[in-house]
């Protein structure tokens, strides 16, 4: 069987993985806080941050540079409208 | 070498100088916030666990379901009659106690003590009573805002958030170039211990960088926010003064119905949950009343309602949400630094992240003394890097321990001379040393450049 070495992406691992722990750090704290508050009147802004912390959560695991961009904009754009 | 990447490199060398000198000179320092603070944040539990199980004081259920505690009130009014100031903080949780903290002046001690009497807030009696000072909250607080130096500990604290947060950026700046081919969160296999404190040292800073962050911008502006306040002329918000009405012994004698003055707070700021209410002492003849709003992060007990002594109505409001953005980030500095607005298991969560940093100064010293072995060669090294890093971390724990003991049995003033002059003496030597380390490294410069 053949093995592949995995290509080391410089863009992703220097500068995306950072930027979307950066974030994660961010979300994390602002997850606790609203599940702590209890704002289950806007069920869909808990939701939405939920989905925001397992989407920038796998995208520094997986390392996917689409995801990465996405999960980023997406918590962005909730933190700019929510 | 074109001149841009001659240029970008020359930059992260200089980042890298940047990140290595700050956290050598200030990891002590960034190291003694991180353990005091990640303790810091759980000050209410703690001190509630100390008046429960300490001075085994705590609250009947209460039979209108509102704290009772007016008869107590006038009882140490009457005992102590030249009180200077009252404050009564009302209980968080059923079971916990009610507080008077009164600035008193006891009849077999000079001058004035601050002291905390507990009432038993159902059944409206005094049960316990401490010197606050002397208290271990108060010397957890103290600690982490000023190291117990009552000079300028404070701004010290500060400029410690100043290090803290050009360490995190330059340590940004320099995250690539120093993990070449390494991916997060890989650990090199290896036995070199400087190889593995470095990638732990890597993996944490750059996954708790933007906490840190936080912590290091919002700790700097708590720390210098005296002179800051000063040099850019911005005026604390929410002063409110009401205006003398009568004789200060006179105000402090009237009778208040706190239960009445309760539900004017209820009827005048229904939002309003009182944690405070400091009857005047000036001649103002007013309540302040201090609380908090569900779900807001903003500083603990900053919404207020000034009431008058006379008919419960009110003199003043302010609540922070119809505030001018200004007020709003300044009152969001210190619960953003503290954590306390999203219950235990974010206090939790700020105090892991917190440590990171104490690790972050410890992980750095310990890669500094191994580099510098290996320049000099092993067998000329004087200690070995875990001895030196252990006697400093014992030294830090040895000084944190005697001043908490010297504040816990003694008294604050003593351990605060203390904590000054130990405090005092390393900055000076820390300064004197590096000043001449400079120099000598300049003449040294200037010598060899002669000789060649």
């Amino acid at each position: 069987m053949k093995h592949t070495k995995k290509h080391y992406h410089a863009l992703i691992e220097h500068y995306l993985v950072p930027a979307a722990l950066f974030l994660l750090n961010i979300n994390l704290i602002h997850i606790i806080y609203a599940y702590f508050n209890g704002s289950w009147d806007r069920l869909w802004h808990l939701v939405a941050l939920t989905i925001a912390f397992a989407a920038l959560g796998s995208a520094v695991l997986l390392k996917n540079q689409r995801l990465l961009w996405c999960s980023m904009g997406y918590y962005l754009l909730l933190l700019a409208y929510s | 070498m074109s001149k841009r990447a001659g240029k970008a490199e020359s930059n992260k060398k200089l980042f890298w100088r940047l990140h290595h000198w700050v956290g050598l000179y200030t990891g002590i320092l960034i190291g003694v916030l991180s353990l005091t603070g990640a303790v810091a944040v759980f000050i209410p539990e703690i001190d509630e666990l100390i008046v429960k199980h300490y001075y085994d004081a705590a609250s009947a259920p209460s039979p209108s379901g509102i704290p009772q505690f007016g008869k107590s009130i006038d009882s140490l009014i009457k005992r102590y009659p030249d009180y200077s100031s009252l404050t009564i903080n009302l209980p968080d949780q059923d079971g916990q106690t009610a507080k008077a903290d009164m600035t008193i002046r006891p009849p077999d001690q000079d001058g004035l003590v601050r002291y905390d009497f507990f009432i038993d807030a159902g059944m409206d009696r005094i049960v316990g009573q401490r010197n606050q000072q002397n208290s271990l909250a108060n010397y957890l607080r103290q600690m982490h805002v000023r190291l117990y130096e009552g000079y300028w500990g404070r701004q010290l604290v500060g400029l410690g958030g100043i290090a803290l947060a050009v360490v995190t950026i330059t340590g940004l700046l320099i995250y690539g170039n120093f993990m070449k081919k390494q991916a997060w969160p890989n650990l090199r296999k290896t036995l070199d211990m400087r190889i593995i404190m470095a990638d732990w040292h890597k993996l944490l800073g750059i996954s708790a960088m933007a906490f840190n962050l936080v912590i290091a911008i919002t700790g700097a502006w708590l720390g210098l926010q005296p002179w800051l306040m000063r040099w850019l002329e911005i005026e604390t918000p929410n002063t409110f003064k009401a205006p003398i009405v009568m004789e200060a012994d006179a105000d402090k004698t009237q009778y208040i119905d706190w239960q009445a003055v309760l539900a004017a707070t209820k009827t005048e700021f229904p939002e309003l949950i009182p944690r405070h209410l400091a009857p005047s002492t000036n001649g103002s003849a007013s309540i302040t009343v201090r609380g908090n709003i569900a779900g807001q992060i903003y500083e603990r007990n900053i919404n207020t309602l000034v009431i008058s002594k006379s008919g419960y109505t009110p003199i003043f409001k302010y609540d922070v949400r119809e505030q001018s953005f200004g007020h709003k980030f300044y009152f969001i500095q210190e619960a953003v630094h503290f954590g306390d607005f999203g219950g235990l298991l974010l206090k939790a969560v700020y105090a892991i992240l917190g440590l990171t940093s104490g690790f972050l100064s410890i992980s750095g010293f310990v890669i500094f003394l191994f580099r510098r072995n290996k320049k000099k060669g092993n067998s000329t090294a004087p200690t070995s890097p875990w001895k030196t890093t252990f006697v400093y971390s014992m030294l830090v724990l040895l000084f944190l321990i005697v001043i908490a003991l010297i504040s816990l049995f003694i008294g604050y003033t003593q351990a605060a001379l203390v904590a000054g002059i130990v405090i005092n003496v390393l900055l000076i030597t820390l300064i004197a040393y590096s000043l001449v380390r400079y120099v000598i490294v300049r003449c040294r410069g200037k010598r060899q450049a002669g000789i060649h």
